[in-house]
């Protein structure tokens, strides 16, 4: 029920959503469409393993690079700790995961999430980040990709976060 | 560089009325804006109990604020923020400076911040030396064009797609071009190049939670995230009135600011900065100093009537619904923060001497009033303020009509006469010149409702 919610939410704001059983074979066949020469991942352990699995054809492979290496890469490729199905949000928190630049810098991000961290409301949400522990240094809510309308208020996606933004919810987690 | 002043208000809203371009712009800008808030608004089943809560937090936190802050500080720095004080703007430009001057910086990159634009931060740094980058996509386009934002949350919404593209090809060679995602784009690879080489980020700050230490930013471009990402020393600058006292009141704000501003459910990022990173290896800046400005705040503070102007969470709701605003934009107010609350805040932070006009730039119609997320009662402000000013302005000749009419409306007879008056010298006199060079004025009855009522 909340996956559906939050594909629909996912997609009304320009981003790609996925919800699958299969999570190897969703990442794989994105980066068949994409085929990008250099891949960006945090260092998260199953995002790790993930890549082991689908074993792209690249250039480079880099970890959680720092801000001066991420730059040259075209895709980022993290998990997520939490969503949020009203609004389609991704919830990144740095205590879990190096994610805060490979989100951010290339332009395009895919993130995989479980479909039982999905919260209903933006309140649930915040909510959760505050149960039983202190707030991370960096927690981030990501809705869609980057988008801008300061000419002419047409809107523009992709100014200076990524211009793509996938999200694979894996049905089984 | 137009610069214009508050102080001539009058002159400025005049030649912004005969600006074409400028009025299409805006009829565009503040009509959307207005039509999207209201759908977002009504998408909301308890919209009018959340702009109650969001204004009670607001009370709440303003009649506590010395605490408030004090919490925020203490939490702050017990996850490796500094947290400065500055008294006013020179103070708060001079800690920023120093900060840094003191690291070596170079390249400063910036995300907007209204209350940066209130110090005139950039100047400060300029004149010590250091290069200033506006990222967000508007701020960046006025600041090539040396100008100042027009918009709270639209910085550029005066200038034409054209007007951007000769911009662009004159600062930064690009091919002429109309296109708006070729535009954006131009603007992200220039600006990719600074992020990359800023050694310090400049952010402002919407929400400052006391019981956390959490500053809280919006944004949908992604700007913001680079600034206080990339750069190794991450300054915030905020007013002290962004406090909030508990991490759950974001649920409140986060659901009126973005709705109330652009009419979206959710901005694209809200960042959640809590201290500094944990270990050095984590990703981040090392360092975060958090400026709270005063600057003329606790003035407002103690007044017990304009106190509520400090609950403004700047989403520019006002603007787009004022129909002074739609036609004149926001530059002709010659302050920082221009439209309705800006008549209300400006001549309480800059003095009302310089900015007397200001609070007449109304016509009390109650249209903020009514789509201010914080219910901030801004025509009641304007009132008093007005209040503040008349005795100071006031000619002889204006207080002598107002003695004579306030004895003609005491006396029965008095006002019988004065009606029978008034037909006759609407015929012979043009009266009220101003009022009617734009239309025509009705004749008034030949027989006062008095007289009708006597009849019947």
């Amino acid at each position: 029920m909340n996956s559906a919610d939050f594909k629909e939410s996912v997609e009304s704001v320009d981003g790609h959503c996925i919800v699958t059983t299969d999570v190897t074979d969703a990442l794989q066949r994105i980066l068949t469409d994409l085929k990008p020469q250099r891949i960006a991942i945090s260092d998260d352990v199953r995002v790790r393993h993930l890549l082991h699995d689908v074993n792209p054809e690249v250039e480079e492979l880099g970890v959680a690079p720092n801000a001066h290496d991420i730059f040259r890469f075209d895709v980022g490729i993290t998990s997520a700790q939490a969503a949020i199905a009203e609004t389609g949000t991704l919830v990144l928190d740095s205590a879990s995961e190096r994610h805060r630049l490979v989100s951010l810098v290339p332009p395009v991000h895919i993130a995989i999430v479980n479909a039982s961290t999905i919260c209903d409301t933006l309140s649930d949400a915040l909510a959760l980040l505050r149960k039983d522990k202190e707030i991370s240094p960096a927690v981030t809510f990501i809705t869609g990709p980057s988008r801008t309308a300061d000419i002419e208020l047409t809107l523009a996606i992709g100014v200076h976060g990524p211009q793509e933004l996938y999200v694979i919810v894996d049905a089984t987690g | 560089m137009n610069r214009l002043s508050s102080e001539t208000f009058r002159e400025n809203a005049r030649a912004a009325l005969a600006d074409v371009q400028l009025r299409g712009a805006l009829k565009n800008a503040t009509s959307l804006f207005g039509e999207r808030r209201k759908e977002a608004a009504a998408s909301l089943p308890n919209w009018e109990e959340l702009r109650t809560q969001a204004r009670a937090i607001k009370d709440e936190a303003l009649s506590h604020l010395d605490q408030y802050l004090e919490e925020f500080k203490r939490n702050a720095e017990g996850r490796g923020a500094v947290v400065h004080r500055a008294r006013d703007a020179a103070e708060a430009n001079a800690i920023i400076t120093k900060l840094a001057i003191d690291r070596h910086a170079k390249i400063v990159v910036k995300s907007k911040s209204m209350t940066t634009e209130e110090t005139h931060l950039n100047t400060a740094l300029e004149a010590a030396g250091l290069q200033v980058v506006e990222t967000d996509l508007g701020e960046y386009i006025i600041q090539l064009a040396n100008e100042t934002p027009s918009h709270i949350i639209a910085p550029a919404i005066h200038k034409t797609r054209r007007q951007v593209a000769e911009l662009f090809t004159a600062e930064l060679g690009m091919p002429p071009t109309d296109d708006v995602a070729q535009l954006t784009s131009t603007a992200r690879a220039t600006l990719r190049d600074r992020f990359a080489s800023a050694d310090v980020g400049i952010s402002g700050v919407n929400f400052a939670v006391a019981e956390t230490g959490t500053i809280v930013i919006i944004e949908n471009e992604g700007n913001i995230r680079l600034t206080t990402s990339l750069p190794r020393i991450h300054l915030a600058v905020m007013g002290i009135e962004k406090v909030v006292p508990r991490f759950a009141d974001l649920d409140v704000f986060l659901k009126l600011l973005p709705r109330s501003g652009t009419g979206q459910r959710l901005t694209t990022y809200q960042s959640f900065i809590t201290g500094t990173k944990r270990e050095a290896t984590d990703e981040g800046p090392e360092e975060l100093h958090i400026v709270l400005l005063d600057n003329g705040r606790s003035r407002m503070l103690a007044h017990p009537v304009t106190r509520q102007s400090l609950a403004c969470i700047r989403c520019g709701a006002c603007l787009n619904s004022c129909p002074v605003y739609q036609q004149i934009g926001g530059h002709a107010y010659g302050s920082v923060y221009p439209g309705p609350i800006g008549a209300v805040i400006t001549p309480q932070l800059m003095g009302i001497e310089k900015s007397s006009q200001l609070p007449y730039a109304s016509s009390l119609c109650g249209a903020c009033r009514d789509v201010c997320p914080v219910k901030i009662d801004i025509p009641q402000l304007l009132l008093h303020l007005r209040g503040e000013i008349a005795p100071r302005q006031g000619s002889v000749a204006e207080r002598v009509a107002f003695k004579i009419w306030a004895r003609v409306m005491m006396s029965p007879a008095l006002y019988r006469m004065s009606s029978v008056a008034g037909r006759i010298m609407q015929r012979v006199m043009p009266l009220s010149r101003a009022w009617t060079n734009g239309r025509d004025l009705r004749p008034i009855e030949s027989r006062s409702f008095r007289d009708q009522w006597k009849d019947e």
